[in-house]
């Protein structure tokens, strides 16, 4: 089932912090702030975050979604997690 | 200047060359010395499988700083390269699943002659246990079964064993990250670049087959240490430990992958409780 949206940025938010351990509270980091340029989560990190998110809301990214520019801030993941939820993507 | 009193145990690090085929693998035999600089007597023979590719790297000063901590307490330690990888001669291209095994039991095969040669033992129990990251535990054992020499214990750092998921996972990071190709859509090609490396057709076909229900220790007593943002066991950790018959044998550690970091801060959450586990089969 889909979530409300702001629960959604919520759970990314805590999934995002918890998988990249990062050291700030999950309602710190701004929808829009770069995780590369803000946090300094590399390439590689990130991706991991990416497929644990997959397990977590149990949907799959398509290979030519998969780029950094995708999943390099809070709200860009929402987007595509809320996309795949619905059906969308 | 006053005398400087020189640290005990000390350790001897050597590099070894490892004959397998016609290559000669590049290795590392870490053993403690006396104070009179004699190698001392080993509890017994410890030897490390890293992982291929980009997961290598992010294990080599771990494994090296582990080896130094098992020397201290008496153990004999190899760590090498596979042929292709590393320091060792060759390239990744020529990286197969049998030139991997065979290089496995080449590593195995040396490190029981520098325990054979030096044949000063400590104790009545000289254990020969395996160290296995990602998918270097897969190859740990199957060198071991097809091994003359029994193993007496397993300690497996976050186990890879379905190699065609790894691939899949590899593929997509090397997509995601823009580095080299996603080594799929190459059509006949011999050479696929993932991740940045030059994987041979065959060695994908080979990771491709490897069936994780395959994996099989029997009673060898086996620790699991699994590395990730949990603190239980995931549901795909859970199955290998009721595989390999260690269920009392798991440890949880809350930390970043080390195989994809280019420097990790603490390694002694990692090294204390391996350690520890392999001394506890003396």
């Amino acid at each position: 089932m889909a979530d409300a949206p702001g629960e959604l940025h919520k759970r990314i938010a805590e999934i995002v912090v918890e998988r990249l351990f990062l050291a700030v509270a999950p309602e710190e980091i701004a929808p829009d702030e770069s995780l590369t340029l803000k946090y300094g989560v590399d390439s590689v990190r990130l991706f991991d975050m990416v497929v644990g998110m997959e397990d977590d809301f149990e949907i799959t990214f398509e290979d030519e979604e998969l780029t950094l520019e995708n999943f390099d801030s809070l709200a860009r993941i929402a987007a595509k997690v809320a996309a795949k939820q619905a059906g969308n993507d | 200047m006053p005398d400087v009193e020189p640290i005990t145990p000390r350790i001897r690090q050597s590099v070894v060359r490892i004959p397998s085929g016609e290559s000669r693998l590049h290795g590392v035999w870490y053993a403690s010395l006396s104070p009179e600089g004699e190698e001392e007597r080993l509890y017994g023979v410890a030897v490390a499988f890293f992982p291929l590719g980009e997961e290598r790297k992010g294990c080599v000063r771990v494994v090296h700083e582990l080896a130094m901590e098992m020397a201290a307490e008496g153990w004999g330690v190899l760590s090498f390269d596979y042929a292709g990888t590393g320091e060792s001669p060759g390239g990744f291209e020529q990286v197969t699943w049998p030139s991997l095994l065979a290089d496995a039991d080449a590593g195995l095969r040396f490190a029981m002659g520098m325990f054979d040669q030096h044949g000063r033992r400590k104790s009545d129990n000289n254990p020969t246990v395996f160290l296995g990251i990602r998918l270097g535990a897969r190859i740990a054992i199957e060198a071991a079964m097809g091994s003359r020499h029994e193993i007496d214990g397993y300690c497996f750092w976050e186990p890879v064993f379905a190699g065609k998921e790894w691939l899949e996972e590899l593929r997509r990071r090397s997509k995601f990250r823009g580095t080299g190709g996603s080594g799929q859509g190459q059509g006949e090609a011999t050479v696929s670049d993932i991740d940045g490396y030059p994987f041979s057709a065959e060695l994908c076909r080979n990771l491709e087959g490897l069936n994780p229900a395959n994996v099989s220790i029997g009673n060898t007593p086996c620790k699991l240490i699994q590395i990730s943002h949990r603190n239980l066991p995931s549901d795909g950790m859970q199955a290998v430990t009721e595989q390999l018959n260690c269920a009392e044998e798991i440890e949880c550690l809350r930390m970043q992958p080390f195989w994809l970091e280019s420097d990790l801060a603490d390694y002694r959450a990692i090294i204390n409780p391996t350690n520890s586990w392999f001394t506890s089969l003396v």
